[in-house]
């Protein structure tokens, strides 16, 4: 029953990724990546939240709250949350800047607001370098789902598996098959969250006899750093969200900015799926069972209460989730190299060289997805600590000031080497997240170097 | 299903940004889910087994979305403090 319905949901998945070639086989480099700009609220909608419930979000949450807990919490749902303000008023000018440069990638926003090479070469090496990791989290959070459920599966085989499927989708239809998959995965993950918080309250008889979380013998508030590092970090990762390269592909798929800054006002709505997988984390925090890692959390409180059918459609959106965000991912990174790192290239070109990218990629974190590198475990760290020093770049772009390229790249390079730096040396002055300081500092060097210039637009 | 659908807003035009705008869509969501929870990290007090801060946070998926529905209706978003620049 199990696997029935698990294969039943892929099946359903390429079925829908079919249809979506159906209704708009993708023309050009445009289309295949970010549909012309064609995209409404609903689309537009499932697409850019589909982080919210990614595999990381729905295996990582309760993974935190278990073993750090609700400073854990603080940070992980304050970050989340905080973005979609950021992002009411970001995204739509971002767009604007997408709409005014016919940009398909955020280094196109670099290459054309600023007239630098350089720097979009910059922006890419800042970005493409910390999606890397990406890949292989999703693999490695796919093979916690199936060790879980006692299936007797090689991983490398499921994980190659993944891989064709996702890469199936993305020659079938560029990004139209994940964005109207991510409607079926986010179905299945509501459906599967709920039944699973539902099941783990009354299998605790929750209310009625549960330890206080926030007491001190069971970490409530472990988080290294203080209030400082939760503040900083939640702002930091806040920005980072909304001008995350795939983040900002995305945007520039949606016909209207009207369209963007309405949906930011319902997305939190859309966590009200999160206490659900506070009381999964409760549940196996209180029950005594002992998950073989952190990770296993969300599993275990699953296996232990759900029936089979509901721990197949667990299965499935599971899967979904991770390869939803996977072709995301593949899709922002494929331009980024044939594209920007490689310009020159006719249209058609640049598709098969984007394609070929991708499918180098997913070959590569297939072979790492069975076992985290420990490369791939430091550049996922350092993910927003790269990628919001694009912000002040960014921001100096949507306020249409015409200024040379020099104090951008200044700034993003202070940036990089200051939070890395600080990073690798465990230094967090005053208790702040380095990402943080770095992007101050980043800020400081380009409004250091903008201030000379005269404002000409 | 199809790309786009009967809800969507075509209007190109790039909504502009005013102080009031600015203080009920960033500033109070930022202060709210902030301050709101460190102040009642602080008293380290649970209800039914979950802490404070976390009610709290899980309250700010709502309040965050009031905000934002605020800041979308103020009169300046719809009349005067539209951005009319058309983009291409």
């Amino acid at each position: 029953m199990e696997v029935s319905i698990f294969l039943a949901v892929i099946t359903a998945s390429v079925l829908i990724a079919v249809y979506s070639r159906y209704r708009h086989a993708a023309r050009n480099a445009r289309d295949f990546f970010v549909a012309s700009g064609q995209f409404g609220a609903v689309l537009i909608f499932f697409l850019t939240i589909g982080e919210t419930y990614s595999i990381g979000s729905v295996l990582g949450f309760p993974a935190g709250i278990y073993t750090q807990g609700s400073g854990f919490g603080m940070w992980f749902l304050g970050y989340i949350l905080l973005s979609y303000p950021v992002g009411y008023f970001l995204n739509p000018r971002i767009w604007a800047l997408g709409q005014r440069y016919s940009c398909i990638t955020v280094a196109d926003i670099f290459r054309d607001h600023y007239a630098s090479r350089a720097l979009e070469i910059l922006v890419v090496l800042n970005t493409a370098l910390f999606l890397l990791p990406f890949g292989e989290m999703q693999f490695a959070g796919l093979m916690v789902v199936v060790r879980n459920l006692g299936w007797h599966i090689p991983g490398m085989m499921m994980t190659g598996l993944s891989a064709l499927l996702t890469l199936a989708w993305i020659l079938l239809s560029g990004i139209r098959a994940p964005a109207y998959v991510s409607i079926l995965k986010d179905v299945l993950m509501v459906v599967a969250i709920l039944l699973g918080g539902y099941a783990a309250m009354h299998a605790m008889h929750w209310p009625v006899g549960v330890p206080d979380f926030s007491s001190p013998d069971n970490g409530g508030h472990g988080l290294p750093g203080g209030n400082a590092f939760i503040v900083s970090t939640i702002i930091l990762q806040s920005i980072g969200l909304c001008i995350a390269p795939q983040t900002v592909a995305f945007l520039f798929t949606a016909k209207s900015p009207r369209t963007l800054q309405k949906n930011q006002i319902f997305m939190p709505l859309y966590m009200l799926m999160f206490p659900f997988l506070f009381m999964m984390a409760l549940y196996v925090r209180t029950s005594g069972a002992t998950p073989a890692s952190p990770n296993d959390v969300f599993m275990v409180a699953v296996c232990t209460t759900l029936p089979d059918w509901a721990r197949g459609l667990v299965a499935g959106g599971c899967a979904l989730s991770a390869l939803v965000i996977l072709a995301g991912v593949c899709l922002a990174l494929g331009p980024l190299v044939s594209r920007n790192l490689m310009p020159g290239h006719s249209d058609r070109a640049q598709k098969i060289g984007a394609q070929i990218t991708i499918a180098i990629y997913l070959v590569i974190s297939v072979m790492g997805g069975a076992s985290l590198s420990g490369l791939m475990v430091i550049l996922n760290n350092l993910y927003y600590i790269g990628v919001t020093q694009l912000a002040p770049g960014i921001i100096v772009a949507l306020l249409d000031r015409k200024v040379p390229a020099i104090p951008v790249i200044a700034g993003l390079l202070c940036g990089d080497l200051v939070g890395m730096g600080l990073f690798f040396l465990h230094i967090m002055p005053a208790g702040l997240n380095p990402g943080m300081i770095g992007l101050i500092i980043n800020a400081l060097v380009v409004w250091a170097g903008i201030s000379r210039t005269p404002r000409t637009a | 299903m199809h790309d786009q659908d009967r809800h969507g807003d075509s209007t190109q035009a790039v909504p502009a940004i005013s102080l009031p705008a600015l203080l009920a869509g960033l500033v109070l969501p930022f202060c709210l889910v902030i301050g709101g929870g460190l102040a009642l990290q602080a008293q380290r007090m649970a209800v039914f087994g979950v802490p404070l801060e976390i009610i709290w946070m899980f309250a700010c998926f709502i309040l965050v979305p009031a905000c934002l529905t605020i800041c979308w209706n103020l009169p300046s978003h719809a009349r005067s403090g539209t951005d009319t620049k058309q983009v291409r």
